[in-house]
């Protein structure tokens, strides 16, 4: 049996190889109908009613989606921009605000520093009132006096110093980057106030020392 | 309900490419600064392309009006971000493309029949291609095409994009869109006595 294929190819259902080749290379440039005299392709479809058929198609379907892209286009629900600028509306709005100034250094370490600055003057008293106590025996008012005996005002100004000396520890700055450059130059201010502070606290003890520990009592008792 | 031509934001046909495109990054920069006005003409300017293209994708007219907002939404949030030296239609394109996959991501598919054509019982022949022909050629095509090959005609012969740009828009390559053009070409050659 003769295939109809091979006697007249460009009627045949199934296209052959060759009108395949010519169909798939054109597709790579959409369709385009091969230009006359151009190359293999341009001949073929000269020859080839089946092909030149196909491209004439192909060029109508082009033209019809242009055509019906433009001519039946898509209704716009009224109201649509309204409703997009509503929800766009506050990106705008947040852009024009000025942004957020980044919290200053000093925020984030000056209460903990109070709170070491506290812990290191308990401490310090805890440290020497078990260091001095010599019996555990021994409690109420006498211990208090024994313990207060031995802890001089010098003692405590000594405290006071160290007090001092540890609030200027915690005045060195953590190194400063980015948006802490800003903020930097009012670090000496507050080394003022720091140093201010630490005065204080020793004038605190020096106040409780003078008023609060009964030297004059205890002397009383030893003798 | 006002139409609009899905392929140009601009109608005045004496406006330059270019100059509509220095007027597009005008308008980005000052809708950066927060200039309301301007961001408001972006508004204006853009959602009738964008929601066509979401329409013409999903077939879901609800849908479209979700996704185009929140389209816009994340085209201001990143506006600064935008390459102004590029058409900014092709930018917004990108980002509907990829809202309109997210909203469907949980569905298995993108494209759906519209609510009359999934309700009525199949009819003659006759009838079904008359109502075929009255929808448009795009609506047969949605139907009968995968949604990859869809998206690639429709950016090439509904938006007008070149080849390149509608690689561009939908992350393909430019064999792939050619690929994916002539296999809906000839889908739609085949069946071409149905539409035309």
């Amino acid at each position: 049996m003769k295939n109809p294929a091979s006697s007249s190819p460009s009627t045949s259902p199934r296209p052959r190889l060759l009108c395949r080749l010519v169909r798939r290379a054109a597709g790579g440039r959409e369709g385009a109908v091969p230009a006359d005299g151009s190359d293999w392709m341009a001949r073929h479809t000269a020859n080839c009613p089946a092909c030149a058929a196909y491209f004439v198609r192909g060029q109508e379907l082009d033209a019809a989606l242009r055509k019906d892209a433009v001519n039946t286009p898509v209704a716009i629900p009224a109201g649509l921009e309204d409703r997009i600028w509503a929800a766009v509306r506050p990106e705008v709005a947040a852009r024009r605000e000025p942004p957020v100034r980044a919290r200053p250094w000093t925020a984030s370490w000056t209460m903990p520093a109070f709170a070491a600055m506290a812990v290191v003057a308990v401490g310090a008293l805890w440290l020497n009132r078990d260091g001095l106590n010599p019996s555990p025996i021994e409690t109420g008012p006498i211990m208090a006096n024994r313990v207060t005996a031995d802890f001089t005002e010098n003692d405590l100004r000594e405290l006071a110093a160290k007090i001092g000396t540890t609030a200027k520890t915690l005045l060195v700055p953590p190194a400063s980057t980015g948006a802490e450059q800003a903020v930097v130059a009012d670090a000496g201010s507050l080394e003022q106030e720091w140093k201010a502070l630490g005065q204080d606290t020793a004038s605190a003890w020096k106040f409780l020392a003078a008023n609060f520990i009964p030297t004059e009592a205890l002397a009383e008792e030893n003798t | 309900m006002m139409a609009a031509a899905p392929a140009q934001p601009h109608s005045d046909a004496d406006e330059s490419l270019t100059a509509r495109r220095e007027r597009e990054a005008e308008l980005v920069q000052a809708a950066v600064a927060g200039d309301a006005q301007a961001a408001r003409e972006l508004v204006r300017l853009f959602h009738g392309p964008i929601y066509t293209y979401v329409r013409r994708m999903t077939g879901q007219s609800q849908d479209a009006e979700d996704i185009t907002q929140e389209t816009f939404v994340k085209a201001f949030r990143s506006l600064d971000r935008v390459d102004t030296d590029r058409p900014l239609i092709n930018w917004l394109f990108t980002i509907a493309r990829r809202t309109t996959l997210n909203h469907f991501r949980a569905r298995k598919q993108w494209v759906e029949l519209p609510p009359e054509a999934a309700s009525s019982s199949p009819g003659p022949r006759q009838e079904v291609e008359q109502r075929e022909r009255a929808r448009g050629i795009w609506e047969h095509a949605r139907r009968v095409l995968s949604v990859p090959e869809f998206e690639a005609l429709w950016l090439r012969f509904g938006e007008e994009l070149s080849t390149e740009a509608a690689a561009n828009v939908s992350g393909r390559s430019t064999a792939n869109i050619k690929t994916l053009i002539f296999r809906a070409r000839q889908r739609l050659l085949a069946a071409k006595e149905t539409y035309l």
